[in-house]
């Protein structure tokens, strides 16, 4: 029955379930707001212990919990993330079950000074693009990124501070992809007071069909090597 | 109340000028502006420049206004942009003539036109001077003639969203593009001299512009040879893409005749027809139909062309079995139906064309000019049109909708400022550099702080 439900989830592509945190993945979550629950420290390296088992020991990410790795992000973006969990703007669509898990570990962070101090602690990590994991048409990926994406995120993908727009190229492309997918479909930035997160959303909705994304997604994968 | 406004007024940024019974001519001499000459003059009147160094931008706000250098000794007047200025001569009068200038280092058009009629431009040197030489915007019946440009980053002379304009006698080199016709209507493009560009002459859709079509396009009797320079068009502009070693491009653009032209040394294709794919795969404009119809292609002299191709076409080639790129190129799709036609194809090389029928045209002698007899009436400007002329006649020059252009799509500014058409207003008057990949805005400080925001929230508002 299991392997029919993820049969189907994979034929019809767009299933809720895969939105949906695994036993392994709630574990971790639980590890991990315990540890948070006991630190009060703004000691960064400490905060990161309840980070490391989804988001790696060296912010590598884990494809299996879904966490994508942090070591590619530029600081900036991290932190506003973590501020948007933190005030319900990310992570609070009744679809985006992931996003709801992160979201509880960000809100358990003790204050502001923690949320500054494991972002710092983070950036003290060595950037490392991720791995492929997907094929697409790089040439016409390159294409629409050119005319619709630079604008923002840069000729390389290497993210804008001016606009907001976070760096792409070194992210896990499986994670870009997806939440390319979620700005898309609303389940991300579709809250008008997540100013960034709706203006992403609205340009989710500029690509054509989802082979294309892929091809996008490929192109910016290929931007790190 | 619908209010009739003077199209030199567009702007509404100078005084309203009287017109005077008499022309007169006010000479500028070296060390003087020729701003302060044209803000003096009214309709009719001759700014005649003489040779000297003129560090300025020239707004042209009024109708009926020449500026002419005066040549002396061989001496000329010259515009010197020094890297730093963006245009040297910006209009939007009507009948509106510029000739006999030297114009060197402006980091954005040499001559553009912002939606006046009747324009002439001629005589003129263009060296060097970033994006675009000659650039004629939304404006009907113009000549282009006897100019000489070299060194530009995007097209020498870029004639976009115009109607019936001739471009004769004019040489360009050492440009990305030499000369192109774009979504633009009734175009001769005569006794050009095209050579050493990346590509020579382009005729095409742009899509996401607020014109649609390209058509009625004759090209006749131009030199268009070794067109093999790099392209070093802003990396990520539509430009760039271009291909080195073309001779002609036409693409998207209906009903074209080409007629009469040398073109040989073009190491990739002498001409290519071809449908948008070509440049972008992103041809989502409802309105623009992507495929090149009813070309004409009578008697030229081709030679010598497809020595070295870029990889896509040698790809092409090899399932003919040959290396070389062709004199003709109808690239696959509807490039190579039977609408289009040729006379003597086994003249040339060529690939694609088997299914094109035989041209009943075997001339075009009857054709002397696509301007209008008597010139174009004046566009009737009200405070309803206004907004949108504007957005058209100088957004739209560097803003596609959903295209790479100049600047950032339409979309993505729309974005950007959802909701927030002052952030805009406030933006163009003064823009600061935000990417690293894109030339500077040029900033819109001579359009009042009303207007800005009107064209803010027309902006806002295009959806295609
Ligand atoms: C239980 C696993 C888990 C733990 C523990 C965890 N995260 Fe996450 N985190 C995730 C998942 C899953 C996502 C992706 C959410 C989504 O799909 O929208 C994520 C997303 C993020 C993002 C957004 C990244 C981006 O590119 O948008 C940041 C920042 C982040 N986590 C930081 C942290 C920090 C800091 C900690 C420790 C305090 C932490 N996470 C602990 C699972 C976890
Ligand atoms: C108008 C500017 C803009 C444009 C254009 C734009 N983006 Fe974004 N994008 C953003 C901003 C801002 C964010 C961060 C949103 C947030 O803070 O939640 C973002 C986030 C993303 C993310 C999530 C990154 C992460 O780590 O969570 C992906 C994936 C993405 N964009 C892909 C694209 C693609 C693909 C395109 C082209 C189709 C594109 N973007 C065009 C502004 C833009
Ligand atoms: C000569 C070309 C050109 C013209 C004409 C032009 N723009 Fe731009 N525009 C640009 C370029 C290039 C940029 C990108 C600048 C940068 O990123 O530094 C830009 C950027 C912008 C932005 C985005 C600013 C931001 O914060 O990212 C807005 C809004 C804009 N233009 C509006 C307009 C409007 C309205 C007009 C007509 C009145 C106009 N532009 C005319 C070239 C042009």
């Amino acid at each position: 029955m299991k392997r029919l439900a993820l049969l189907l989830c994979v034929v019809l592509a767009a299933c809720s379930n895969d939105n949906v945190p695994d036993v392994s993945s709630e574990k971790a979550a639980a590890d991990a707001l315990q540890v948070l629950q006991q630190s009060s420290s703004a000691d960064g390296k400490a905060l990161y212990a309840a980070c490391a088992a989804c988001h790696g020991a060296k912010g590598e990410g884990n494809v299996a919990l879904s966490a994508p790795s942090l070591v590619n992000q530029q600081d900036w973006y991290l932190f506003r993330q973590l501020n948007g969990f933190r005030s319900g703007l990310r992570g609070s669509h009744p679809q985006d079950g992931y996003g709801a898990q992160m979201q509880a570990i960000a809100k358990t962070l003790p204050d502001e000074a923690a949320v500054n101090a494991v972002v710092s602690y983070i950036a003290s990590f060595s950037a490392e693009p991720a791995a492929k994991t997907l094929d697409g048409n790089i040439k016409r990926g390159a294409d629409y990124y050119s005319n619709l994406c630079g604008a923002c995120h840069g000729p390389a993908a290497e993210g804008n501070d001016k606009l907001q727009a976070p760096a792409l190229a070194g992210v896990d492309d499986w994670y870009l992809l997806k939440q390319f997918d979620h700005f898309r479909d609303g389940i991300r930035g579709a809250d008008e007071a997540d100013r960034y997160g709706y203006q992403m959303g609205m340009m989710g909705k500029t690509l054509p069909d989802a082979e294309t994304a892929k091809d996008v997604i490929a192109y910016i994968q290929s931007l790190a090597d | 109340m619908k209010k009739i406004i003077p199209m030199g007024l567009l702007w509404l940024g100078l005084l309203l000028a009287v017109p005077s019974l008499m022309a007169a001519e006010i000479s500028v001499k070296d060390g003087d502006s020729i701003q302060s000459a044209v803000n003096k003059a009214n309709t009719g009147d001759v700014i005649l420049v003489y040779p000297g160094t003129y560090k300025e931008s020239v707004y042209v706000d009024k109708d009926g206004i020449t500026i002419r250098g005066v040549v002396q000794d061989g001496e000329w007047p010259v515009m010197e942009g020094e890297g730093v200025r963006n245009d040297a001569i910006l209009y939007s009068g009507n009948d509106f003539t510029v000739e006999w200038l030297t114009i060197t280092h402006y980091k954005g058009n040499a001559i553009m036109g912002q939606a006046g009629n009747n324009f002439v431009i001629r005589y003129n040197k263009v060296i060097d001077t970033g994006v675009y030489g000659i650039f004629p915007q939304f404006g009907k019946n113009g000549l282009i003639e006897y100019n000489v440009l070299s060194g530009i980053e995007d097209a020498a002379i870029y004639v976009g969203m115009c109607d019936n304009v001739d471009v004769r006698h004019n040489e360009v080199f050492d440009n990305v593009a030499g000369i192109e016709i774009e979504n633009t209507r009734h175009a001769l493009v005569e006794n050009n001299y095209a050579h050493d560009n990346t590509a020579g002459l382009l005729v095409f859709i742009t899509p996401g512009l607020p014109i649609k079509t390209t058509y009625d396009v004759i090209l006749r009797n131009n030199f268009v040879v070794n067109n093999n320079t790099a392209n070093f068009g802003a990396a990520g502009s539509i430009v760039s893409k271009v291909p080195p070693g073309i001779g002609i491009v036409v693409m998207a653009a209906d009903d074209v005749i080409v007629e009469g032209n040398i073109v040989s040394g073009n190491k990739t294709a002498g001409i290519v027809i071809t449908d948008l794919a070509f440049i972008t795969d992103i041809s989502s404009d409802p309105d623009s139909e992507p495929n090149p119809d009813r070309m004409v292609f009578l008697d030229n002299l081709m030679f010598d062309n497809g020595a070295d191709p870029v990889a896509d076409v040698k790809a092409l080639m090899l399932t003919q079995f040959s290396r070389r790129g062709p004199d003709i190129l109808a690239n696959l799709g509807s490039a190579q139906e039977p609408d289009n036609c040729i006379i003597n194809r086994e003249r040339y090389t060529r690939f694609g064309v088997k299914k094109w029928s035989e041209c009943e045209r075997k001339d075009t002698s009857d054709i002397l000019t696509m301007r209008i007899p008597g010139g174009a009436p004046n566009e009737v400007v009200t405070t309803e049109n206004r907004t949108k002329l504007l957005y058209q006649g100088i957004c739209a020059g560097c803003h596609a909708y959903n295209l790479r252009m100049i600047g950032p799509p339409t979309l993505t500014v729309q974005a950007l400022y959802r909701n927030d058409a002052q952030g805009i207003a406030d933006y163009i008057a003064a823009p600061h550099k935000v990417r690293t990949d894109y030339p500077a805005m040029p900033p819109q400080g001579h359009l009042s702080p009303e207007l800005r925001r009107e064209v803010a929230e027309y902006m806002l508002g295009v959806t295609k």
